[in-house]
């Protein structure tokens, strides 16, 4: 009998049982659904034999309003509902898979599929826009798991006013968003030829209009908007100039409501600037209620307080990323410790900064993910991982560029230090030679990267060190972390040899089976059939 | 040798070898679950998952078969020598393995890799999907995929004009 059929599925689904009681189960389903009693004319007809196997063309209709996941769920259900599905398994799976596959495909291949069909669109759009490595500073990226620099892949780039006059025209008729990583991209380029002033002034102001005339019309589709600032000219009125340049910035970010992540690259000279000070102290920014991320590279500590005290939302804002500035290398930090929901930072600070920032405010950040620089150079190694200690419960990535006096690294061989971050999944070291007993203790770390240094054997040390070039499968590292998975050293061997040498967790137990299985080790079997 | 019972969404029963199956990270997670908060020690772990049927299983639980002596390859191979893991691990066998399957089984075949975290299966199953795309015309990957353009009205030509601001020129 069909329904017999079908429940006996949907039973063995649940229990696993191959001989389910068919009738208990129908009475079960009865009881929950109650039937109505059916009226005169149709007395004989058993409700529950309804005849899910039959009617393809009902089933069809009801397949059409289901969502991707429970149309494979329907799919799966019985041999002839897959039958049925089948045909049209190309479109609710690639649903399931976009996430998958999209990391396979280049920027054109994404593009491609976009054209195929109304479903592929929304579901590559969807994947764009809420890929979450577009939010995440660079260290947090695993690369492993996400395509590098996705996010300026599939990105509306507008280099000249020209280029925007013509997107302006051809999507006039554009209903709705015409981006479909969310993402856009302003900078001004400069001529071959350096034109004198006013004509650099005039070709500017043209850009900058022809960009606020974008937004005006698309700047609520974006999520993520990067402007890129060319210098000065060089016999550029600075205030006139400066002033303009800033003003722009602020209008654009007025038409961007529901940006998530701010890039901004330039503006370095205006630090040079006190009327542009009195301008940042007059003209707050707009406040962007759902930015969560704000990266600047480039850029003078002026602006950097400028968006950060007045365009942020204290709430939301989760990732700083701020790179140093070639001539103010000390960025005051003062802003960061006004976010109290921050996962993400990468900045260079002072140790005595670090030490403060998980104490002033009056709860501790949620940090998971921190890469820092020092502005002193020779830190105590031990001071540095016991002022991140406070974030021990959250933090999960951690890279440091710094160089550690050896006597730090002596001591905390003698001491037995050992880091405190039972989270930590992820540790970087950059210009780091010491040992790595301190590190035996982090019961939670997958990946060790040592980048631009050749680790050494220190004396004391119980941790074997083959060095990067081999035998490193041999060490006792893996048995001193245990959870270790990867370790990769990375840099520049002389006289100018780069190299890249990724270790991953010996095999030990497959090896054994190897030596000892007999080609038996890996047999499958079969039990039981499935049903038919 | 110590089994594991892999039971499929529509009920179908596989034991396997635990060695077998802790080349898949979701079935070694599982196993060591298991055995953490199993007071027998010798007592068969079974698991069950929900998300594959038993045909689709079956094909990845062979690909593992076939696969059971490879080294384990590193999360990116790129990283040491530039060359693509599907480069890098597909053989004729998988090439044998993968021939005969309609693109609908293979982008199971994709879900369940990803699912039961088979590296080695999902970058051979990426890289066929990726194949059927490269250097084709949108109409030739309809054809492939067995799609029709449902797009109303001027969507498509939107789409078209959309994509063509997404490149850098």
């Amino acid at each position: 009998m069909a329904m017999s059929k079908f429940y006996k599925l949907a039973i063995t689904e649940e229990n696993s049982e191959k001989e389910a009681p068919i009738t208990d189960v129908g009475a079960v389903m009865a009881t929950e659904t109650s039937s109505p009693e059916p009226e005169d004319g149709l007395k004989g007809v058993d409700y529950h034999d309804f005849p899910a196997d039959t009617i393809p063309d009902v089933w069809g209709n009801i397949f059409e309003k289901l969502d991707p996941k429970d149309k494979i769920t329907f799919s799966e259900t019985c041999a002839k509902w897959h039958y049925w599905a089948a045909p049209k398994r190309m479109t609710f799976l690639f649903t399931e898979i976009v996430d998958v596959i999209i990391k396979a495909l280049t920027e054109q291949q994404t593009l491609k599929c976009r054209s195929i069909c109304r479903s592929w669109t929304q579901d590559i759009d969807h994947e764009l826009e809420n890929q979450a490595s577009s939010l995440l500073i660079e260290t947090e990226i695993d690369q492993d798991e996400i395509r590098q620099n996705w996010e300026t892949d599939i990105a509306n780039v507008f280099w000249s006013s020209k280029k925007i006059e013509q997107f302006l025209v051809e999507m006039a008729s554009h209903n709705g968003n015409p981006f479909p990583g969310r993402t856009i991209l302003f900078g001004f380029n400069i001529p071959l030829r350096r034109p004198i002033l006013t004509e650099w002034l005039e070709l500017k102001r043209t850009f900058c209009r022809k960009a606020i005339e974008l937004l005006e019309a698309f700047g609520s589709h974006v999520y993520i908007a990067n402007f890129e600032f060319c210098p000065l000219h060089t016999n550029s009125n600075i205030v006139l100039e400066a002033t303009e340049t800033i003003e722009y910035l602020r209008t654009s970010l007025s038409h961007l409501p529901n940006l998530k992540r701010l890039n901004i690259s330039g503006l370095d000279k205006l630090f040079l600037l006190d009327e542009a000070r009195d301008f940042y102290r007059n003209n707050p920014l707009p406040r962007l209620p759902h930015m969560e991320m704000v990266y600047m590279d480039y850029t003078c500590n002026a602006v950097k307080n400028w968006v950060l005290e007045t365009s942020a939302l204290p709430a939301t804002l989760k990732r700083i990323s701020i790179q140093p500035h070639p001539r103010e290398v000390e960025f005051s930090s003062g802003p960061i410790f006004n976010f109290p929901n921050l996962e993400a930072l990468d900045v260079v600070l002072s140790i005595e900064d670090l030490e403060r920032f998980g104490t002033l405010m009056g709860s501790t950040p949620p940090l998971k993910a921190i890469r820092l620089k020092f502005v002193q150079n020779l830190q105590d190694f031990q001071r540095v991982f016991r002022s991140l200690e406070v974030f021990a419960e959250s933090l999960k990535i951690v890279s440091i560029d710094e160089n550690y006096s050896r006597n730090s690294l002596r001591d905390a061989i003698a001491t037995g230090f050992s880091i405190n971050l039972p989270k930590l999944e992820r540790l970087e070291l950059v210009r780091f030679d010491g040992p790595l007993d301190p590190l035996c203790r982090l019961e939670s770390l997958k990946y060790l990267g040592v980048k631009l240094s050749r680790l050494q054997e220190w004396e004391g040390s119980t941790v074997n060190f083959y060095g990067f070039e081999n035998r490193m499968e041999e060490s006792n590292v893996w048995e001193k972390i245990s959870s270790l998975q990867k370790l990769s050293f990375e840099g520049m061997m002389y006289p100018a040899m780069k190299y890249h040498k990724v270790y991953t967790r010996p095999m030990l137990s497959c090896a054994t089976a190897i030596l000892g299985g007999g080609g038996t080790g890996g047999v499958l079997f079969e039990d039981e059939p499935w049903l038919d | 040798m110590a089994l594991v019972r892999v039971i499929s969404s529509d009920g179908a029963a596989f034991l396997v070898s635990q060695r077998l199956a802790k080349r898949s990270g979701k079935l070694k997670t599982e196993i060591e679950t298991f055995r953490k908060s199993s007071d027998n020690s010798e007592a068969q772990p079974e698991i069950r998952i929900v998300t594959i049927r038993a045909e689709i299983l079956r094909l990845v639980l062979q690909w593992l078969q076939q696969h059971q002596n490879d080294p384990v390859l590193p999360a990116n191979q790129n990283e040491q020598d530039g060359r693509g893991d599907a480069e890098m691990g597909q053989s004729q066998w998988d090439r044998d393995f993968l021939a005969p399957m309609d693109l609908g089984i293979v982008m199971e075949l994709i879900l369940a890799a990803n699912h039961l975290e088979v590296k080695g299966l999902l970058d051979i199953t990426c890289k066929l999907v990726e194949s059927k795309i490269t250097g084709r015309t949108v109409d030739e990957i309809r054809t492939a995929f067995k799609l029709k353009s449902d797009f109303k009205g001027n969507e498509e030509e939107q789409t078209r004009l959309e994509n063509r601001w997404c490149v850098e020129n």
